[in-house]
């Protein structure tokens, strides 16, 4: 199961904060895109709007990027 | 089955039903029955036994039986963002784009922009035409079930998987970034004036003659921890541009690739890693012909050899693949 939108590391994924290896091409092609996206505008406004993009994809993903999620949140998203 | 065959094996397929994805000469294609099928012309392939050029036979891609059902569709330039609408809630989705085209153009610059691209997995190649025949035929796409034919706009089946089967995009490169310049860009474009090496604006067209930069490597960038590739297509002195292969992005830093000089091994070794057999295969014509693929195997990852190769976006000089994952 997905974190909530709340939990820290959302905004740390869209904000290229994170510095972890991703597995799946689709997450590491959509992280590219938001983090791009959040440098260009780094107001609260769009972060929150690319975290909402964020957790449509990896909800979408959910079972394929396992791993990806794993990497963001830990062995165990809570 | 994955496997390049003659018109009647082809045909005999069709008419028993089979659900294929083509890829052959123009002239091949034409005299298929209508069926469960869309191709692309391209006389391009890398086959079991290797890289080869034939107008004489047609690779044909089988969709996987975990595939339930799909539909098929042509979109023109305006059209283009309903791909990712269209896309199955549960599968993915294979598109054809004829090359030098609107079309072509517009996917490549604004598919990343299309709300949702990555979500779900959008794979295919970009037709052409044998190299002696660029101007003199046009790169063309078919709908097997209509037999509408397409010179112009992108024909895309999205195919629905069986539950507990996801379908999974991969790509193979083998270049990697070097650690020379970094190359930016403040707009999207095929063709680019100026651009900033290390942050210091210069004309990008006298700077790669300066450093003799133009030949076979293309630049690259780091998407997250994947390769991804754009190809030089001519250094123009004259209009003091440079033209590539796939566009240039703002935000994305590019370096010339480091050279490779066994693009064979560069690809076993690559494929090495990877633990599946793919459902779906395709290259690229400038690996092609830049490595001198003919005759050379790139393992179980055979099909067309393309004008270009998409994993959700256009990519160039890559092998880009898909697999079906039980989940």
């Amino acid at each position: 199961m997905l974190p909530p939108k709340t939990h820290p590391k959302w905004k740390e994924l869209v904000c290229g904060k994170l510095k972890v290896t991703f597995t799946l091409l689709a997450t590491k092609f959509f992280v590219t895109r938001v983090t791009g996206r959040a440098k260009i505008d780094p107001s609260m406004e769009n972060i929150n709007r690319l975290i909402d993009e964020a957790y449509a994809f990896f909800k979408k993903n959910e079972k394929l990027a396992q791993k990806d999620i794993q990497a963001i949140f830990g062995q165990e998203p809570k | 089955m994955r496997a390049i065959l003659s018109v009647e094996e082809v045909e005999a397929l069709i008419t028993a039903g089979e659900k294929l994805l083509l890829a052959g000469d123009e002239d091949l294609l034409r005299r298929l029955p209508k069926g469960d099928w869309v191709g692309g012309t391209i006389p391009y392939f890398i086959a079991e036994t290797g890289g080869l050029m034939t107008r004489e036979k047609i690779f044909a891609s089988a969709l996987p039986p975990e595939v339930t059902t799909f539909e098929t569709h042509f979109y023109n330039e305006q059209q283009l963002p309903r791909i990712v609408v269209d896309e199955p809630n549960h599968g993915f989705s294979f598109v054809i784009i004829p090359a030098f085209t609107r079309v072509h153009q517009s996917f490549a610059e604004n598919v990343q922009n299309y709300p949702g691209v990555f979500e779900r997995p959008l794979i295919g190649w970009v037709s052409g035409v044998a190299l002696d025949q660029i101007g003199k035929r046009t790169p063309k796409v078919v709908d097997g079930r209509t037999g509408q034919w397409s010179e112009d706009g992108a024909v895309c089946l999205h195919a629905n998987l069986r539950e507990n089967v996801a379908a999974e995009i991969g790509i193979v490169n083998p270049f990697v970034q070097g650690n020379g310049d970094t190359i930016t860009v403040d707009h999207s474009g095929f063709k680019i004036t100026n651009a900033y090496v290390n942050g210091e604006r210069v004309n990008l067209a006298e700077y790669f003659v300066t450093h003799d930069i133009g030949g076979r490597l293309p630049l690259v960038a780091n998407y997250s921890g994947a390769m991804v590739n754009v190809s030089i297509k001519s250094v123009n002195r004259g209009e003091k541009s440079v033209e590539f292969y796939a566009p240039l992005f703002p935000n994305i830093d590019y370096r010339l690739a480091v050279p490779v000089e066994d693009y064979e091994a560069a690809f076993a070794r690559e494929i090495g890693k990877i633990c599946a057999e793919p459902s779906l295969s395709m290259n690229c014509i400038l690996n092609y012909v830049y490595g001198r693929l003919e005759g050379k195997r790139t393992g179980d990852f055979t099909g067309p050899i393309t004008f270009g190769e998409i994993a959700y976006g256009l990519l160039n000089q890559t092998l880009v693949y898909m697999v079906l994952r039980n989940t």
